[in-house]
């Protein structure tokens, strides 16, 4: 069996009475690795979580962890760390209590728990609070003592549920920098689920995107986003145009609202489907651009930096994404060309 | 609330709780004051002060043994029921099986089955299985009374304990075991101390099942006392009673000063 990952699972599936969670799943994370498991609600991300910890068993299929089948094994046997959405700190516990529960429980000495708990805290940079209980403390300290309760035990996969979900925004953003970089630095293999497609993609070394119980793609943050295989995953990842299109008959050429010819970047699988743009792909055309497509202006939203124009390709609606000098002059109703360079526009089927 | 900007609201809703708790009191401050009269007829208001009547209870056999049997007859009552009821609570409030509807309106009946009927049908199955009247049907009774107040007040601990708890100490390495000692019990303890003195107040007070089940020799505390007030009108009755309202109060008023009377209804 597989050797070099901390986590396996092989044909993985779940049935919740007839309704079919996962289907034939397998996925290897590698050790040390941060893989995010993305999707809608619904998806199955959750569920794998839990068949990964124990919470839930398999209606079929395997689980490894560290090569050794755990499919039988309770969770208390598994040698897994988890955050929860909510954290679920023990609030009879004070905080130096919380850390040291694990390390009761798998027999360390006083003398030893007091040490790691201790170490432990000060990673997570809360030297002195150790004596206070959950509800004494802010959000983000109880985030980061979930984290330490868990880390302590040195598992061999840390599972974070949504952990940050109930942050409120800026906090958010802080706590995913912190815990990156504290995984990395403890060289932690990590799964973290999320439907927060930017988490996804600030953190995870790897994403594996998840639709109806199935993986969709899987690859790093940059080759999700860039070249996405499906139509899934190029809308649930960033924004997306899909422009339905035809073969214009020529290797790698499409044709889009009729009479419209473009350029793209691979080929064709099929006859028609559809074309993948991403909004920030457009330039507005001069002269000698080449893929050129003419859009009505429908409305503009200045963001700063940044434009978002809504255009208009024949009655196909798009989005384009603009510096913000570049849309000065420019008014509703109005004609424009765009062009879009074609390593940019991918044919999905 | 509205009415609590007004004054004269206030001063009525004031006045109204002082008669509602001077008439829930009105019993007890009656016997309490009978107690400590020197005349030998049971009589309110007091004409003097004496310390008599307690001297007498406490030198009455009926009345001590009957107490002892009661105390201990509640405490057993009391364990067995949070023994049984815990996990009964437990399985009714985390499972969703079949049946188990039909299992927690079982268990939770004896509170609303008059104890006089209760009582009588208890009665004839101790006769049928052979234990008859005395302890051991005592026993049987009082768990069987307070079974319910225990599993009642533990449902609705439970429901506001979270399971992700118990998931994540089980993600720590925690066995079942370990789980129901450092986590589910230290978090349900004002349920437990409430639903225990639920129990042992209810089945130290019972009077309609135990007058079935009492054998001559095993008369609980509120048996004896009922079947004295027959036959004499002396205030040692009275006594007894003050000392059992006494009791009672202690022991209240010690677990709202260690864990908070609000915390446990």
């Amino acid at each position: 069996m597989p050797q070099q990952s901390a986590v396996t699972l092989r044909e993985v599936s779940k049935v919740y009475g007839d309704v079919s969670a996962l289907e034939r799943f397998s996925l290897d994370v590698p050790t040390g690795r941060l893989v995010c498991l993305l999707g809608p609600s619904g998806c199955g991300k959750t569920t794998t979580l839990r068949l990964i910890a124990g919470f839930v068993a398999p209606t079929h299929g395997w689980v490894f962890i560290e090569g050794a089948d755990v499919t039988a094994k309770p969770p208390h046997l598994r040698d897994i760390g988890i955050v929860f959405q909510h954290h679920a700190l023990f609030p009879h516990l004070s905080v130096f209590e919380n850390v040291e529960f694990g390390l009761r429980n798998i027999g360390a000495r006083k003398v030893e728990r007091r040490e790691r708990v201790n170490e432990m805290l000060a990673t997570v940079r809360l030297v002195g609070l150790g004596g206070r209980y959950p509800r004494e403390l802010s959000g983000g300290q109880q985030q980061r003592v979930a984290l330490a309760r868990a880390l302590v035990l040195r598992p061999a996969v840390l599972l974070l549920d949504e952990p940050f979900s109930n942050l409120d925004a800026q906090l958010r953003v802080h706590m995913r920098d912190e815990v990156r970089s504290l995984v990395h630095q403890l060289n932690a293999t990590t799964i973290l689920v999320t439907h927060d497609q930017e988490e996804a993609l600030a953190m995870a070394d790897q994403i594996v995107v998840m639709n109806k119980g199935q993986i969709e793609q899987v690859g790093q943050p940059s080759e999700v986003y860039e070249v996405p295989e499906s139509r899934f995953v190029a809308e649930f990842i960033g924004r997306c145009n899909l422009l339905p299109c035809k073969s214009a008959g020529r290797q790698r050429s499409v044709m889009v609202a009729g009479d419209q010819s473009l350029t793209i970047s691979n080929d064709m699988t099929r006859e028609s489907g559809v074309v993948a743009i991403r909004p920030e792909h457009f330039v507005v055309a001069n002269g000698s651009s080449l893929n050129r497509l003419r859009v009505e202006i429908v409305q503009f939203t200045y963001l700063g930096a940044r434009t978002y124009l809504h255009v208009s390709l024949q009655n196909l609606k798009m989005v384009v994404d603009l510096p913000s000098t570049e849309t000065k002059g420019l008014m509703i109703g109005a004609p424009l060309e765009l062009t879009v360079d074609p390593k940019f526009v991918r044919f999905l089927p | 609330m509205l009415w609590q900007n007004n004054k004269r609201s206030i001063l009525t809703w004031g006045l109204f709780q002082a008669i509602a708790y001077f008439v829930l009191a009105l019993p007890s401050l009656v016997i309490i004051g009978a107690s400590f009269n020197p005349g030998s007829v049971l009589t309110f208001p007091p004409h003097g002060l004496t310390l008599a009547w307690y001297v007498r209870a406490v030198q009455t056999p009926a009345f001590t043994d009957s107490f002892l049997l009661s105390v201990e007859l509640a405490s057993i009552a009391t364990v067995l029921s949070l023994l049984a009821g815990t996990p009964a609570a437990y399985a009714l409030e985390r499972y969703r099986l079949p049946g188990l509807q039909s299992v927690q309106t079982l268990l939770l009946s004896p509170i609303v089955i008059p104890a006089i009927v209760l009582g009588i049908g208890l009665l004839m199955f101790c006769n049928l299985i052979g234990i008859g009247q005395g302890l051991a049907a005592l026993l049987l009774g009082h768990f069987v009374l307070t079974l319910p107040y225990v599993v009642r007040t533990l449902i609705s601990n439970f429901s506001l304990f979270d399971v992700v708890l118990e998931e994540a100490a089980q993600s720590l390495r925690a066995s079942r075991l370990v789980i129901w000692y450092r986590v589910i019990l230290p978090n349900i303890l004002p349920g437990l101390l409430s639903a225990a003195i639920f129990s042992f107040v209810t089945s130290f007070g019972n009077v309609a099942l135990s007058i079935f089940l009492v054998s001559g020799s095993t008369a609980t505390l509120p048996v004896q006392m009922f079947a004295s007030v027959e036959h004499s009108s002396d205030p040692t009755l009275a006594a007894v009673a003050s000392f059992v309202i006494f009791i009672t109060g202690i022991i209240v008023l010690g677990i709202d000063r260690l864990a908070g009377l609000q915390r446990l209804v």
